[in-house]
């Protein structure tokens, strides 16, 4: 009650003072119309103004179809998607990781040494995850993967896109028994999305378009398949024993 | 000097009509300037929805016209408002006219101008979104630049429809107002006692506006603003017909 109190108070304060704002405007360019234009220049000058208005019409009606059609992925879908690839990934599922997402980037490093440390490298748009396989043999191969699921970002009836490719990929490095990730960088993307105008939606029962929009990050997983004996050692990710399924936690 | 022809009350007000329209055309310039200015804060101002996970951010903004559109309002109910100072009335007078003629011609008047600026507001959309589309670093996803056209034509129905209602009740409160001049304040002060005092103003001012802003037909919308629009006018005819004759 206190609040939508508050809330009604703000917004006719704001009311108020846009009202007096234009009020002034009004008799302002009222006086300065009636020093400096005659009735023929305002009648000019409104013509032009309706003009300008059609033609922005006009050519809206004739680019618009230019404009990228937007993806159908119906929301459910997506959540499914995401929970069923966290899921995977909270097993250490490889299988299923690989059927919600895309190998990104592979290396491999030829090692030989006895113990290998994973560092993030200050990588914040990595995952807290590393899956492990150990293969069969010592074959003095790295193999590491990157795995990623879809960024996608969606709003109902709105606008639906894939920003994946936007997101830049780390890359890694071995040097002195080490694997880091190269550092992130801050990203933020921007887009514009039109709305339609409240007196329209108000009767097509649209609403608040833009309401209802969420955002699904795609999740970067790092898969290494090591030679048999290597010892692994990671303060900074929950490590996944794929052959095992069982987590074991880095120290 | 007396004239033997009487004329119709037909024919004296579409002579104030097209008088008001020439006299105030100031009026509808100052509307052109303010929808600019609604179209230049409308690429400022704008919703828009941010996501962020770590170090990545993500910040989709939503354009349209809705600036316009309040701004179209303000500016129908203070020119509707204006109309009814001492002013704006007296030249009226210099025509053979009484009471009734000057306030249906008044009403041609913001009947006429409320159907320019709705429709005007609306088409505004398209300049909002170009400006977006032609001159933004943003990237445009998803919907379509155009509005579909029955989506717009629905639009600048309705769009008018609000004017003329901002319009008419902002001629009603000016009648009110030339009344008595504390006639507004008395008023004010006992909604704005009401309001803080019992909540009776939040739940008048919240009926009000579901009353018209949440209807979903075009149609009843159509009456609801036609019924409103007839009693303000006609309360402010009657309020006028009250007031002294020029002093």
């Amino acid at each position: 009650m206190v609040l939508s109190l508050i809330g009604i108070l703000v917004y006719l304060a704001v009311i108020i003072s846009l009202g007096l704002a234009i009020h002034w405007l009004i008799r302002t360019v009222n006086r300065r119309f009636r020093l400096y234009m005659n009735v023929r220049r305002i009648i000019w000058l409104l013509a032009g103004y309706g003009l300008l208005l059609l033609i922005a019409t006009v050519i809206a009606y004739a680019v618009s179809p230019e404009i990228t059609a937007e993806l159908e992925i119906p929301y459910a879908e997506l959540e499914k998607e995401y929970q069923a690839f966290y899921q995977a990934v909270h097993e250490g599922d490889i299988e299923a990781i690989k059927a919600y997402s895309n190998m990104e980037k592979h290396w491999e490093f030829p090692y030989t040494d006895k113990q290998l440390t994973v560092t993030n490298g200050e990588n914040e748009h990595v995952a807290g995850r590393i899956l492990v396989e150990r293969k069969q043999v010592n074959d003095g191969l790295i193999e590491a993967s990157v795995y990623r699921s879809r960024s996608v970002t969606t709003s109902k009836g709105a606008y639906t896109i894939d920003f994946s490719d936007e997101i830049p990929l780390f890359d890694l490095e071995l040097a002195d028994g080490t694997l880091s990730m190269s550092k992130s960088e801050k990203i933020e993307l921007t887009y514009a999305t039109f709305k339609k105008e409240f007196t329209i939606n108000q009767f097509t029962g649209e609403g608040g378009r833009g309401f209802g929009s969420a955002t699904f990050w795609g999740e970067h997983v790092l898969y290494l398949q090591i030679p048999k004996d290597l010892e692994l050692d990671s303060q900074y990710f929950d490590v996944i024993d794929v052959e095992n399924r069982q987590k074991q936690v880095g120290e | 000097m007396m004239s033997l022809i009487k004329p119709s009350l037909a024919q004296i007000v579409k002579t104030l009509y097209v008088y008001k329209l020439k006299a105030y055309l100031g009026s509808l310039a100052t509307l052109l300037i303010l929808q600019l200015l609604a179209i230049l804060f409308s690429r400022g101002m704008v919703a828009s929805s941010t996501s962020g996970m770590n170090d990545l951010y993500i910040n989709v903004a939503f354009y349209s016209a809705d600036l316009v559109l309040v701004f179209t309002f303000v500016w129908a109910f203070i020119t509707s408002l204006l109309i009814t100072t001492k002013v704006n009335r007296f030249p009226d007078f210099t025509f053979v006219t009484n009471r009734l003629s000057s306030n249906l011609a008044n009403i041609f008047y913001i009947f006429t101008v409320s159907m320019l600026a709705g429709s005007s507001a609306m088409l505004c959309s398209h300049l909002v979104k170009m400006s977006i589309h032609f001159f933004s670093s943003r990237q445009v996803i998803g919907s379509q630049l155009a509005l579909p056209f029955p989506e717009l034509l629905l639009g600048v129905v309705a769009t008018s429809l609000y004017v003329l209602l901002f319009g008419a009740v902002g001629y009603f409160i000016g009648m009110l107002v030339q009344m008595h001049p504390l006639l507004p304040l008395f008023l004010g002060g006992s909604f704005l006692a009401l309001f803080v005092g019992a909540g009776i103003g939040t739940d008048l001012l919240e009926n009000i506006y579901e009353f018209f802003f949440y209807e979903a037909s075009l149609l009843i919308f159509a009456g609801k603003v036609s019924i409103s629009v007839v009693l303000l006018f006609l309360g402010a005819t009657l309020l006028s017909s009250r007031m002294e004759v020029r002093s």
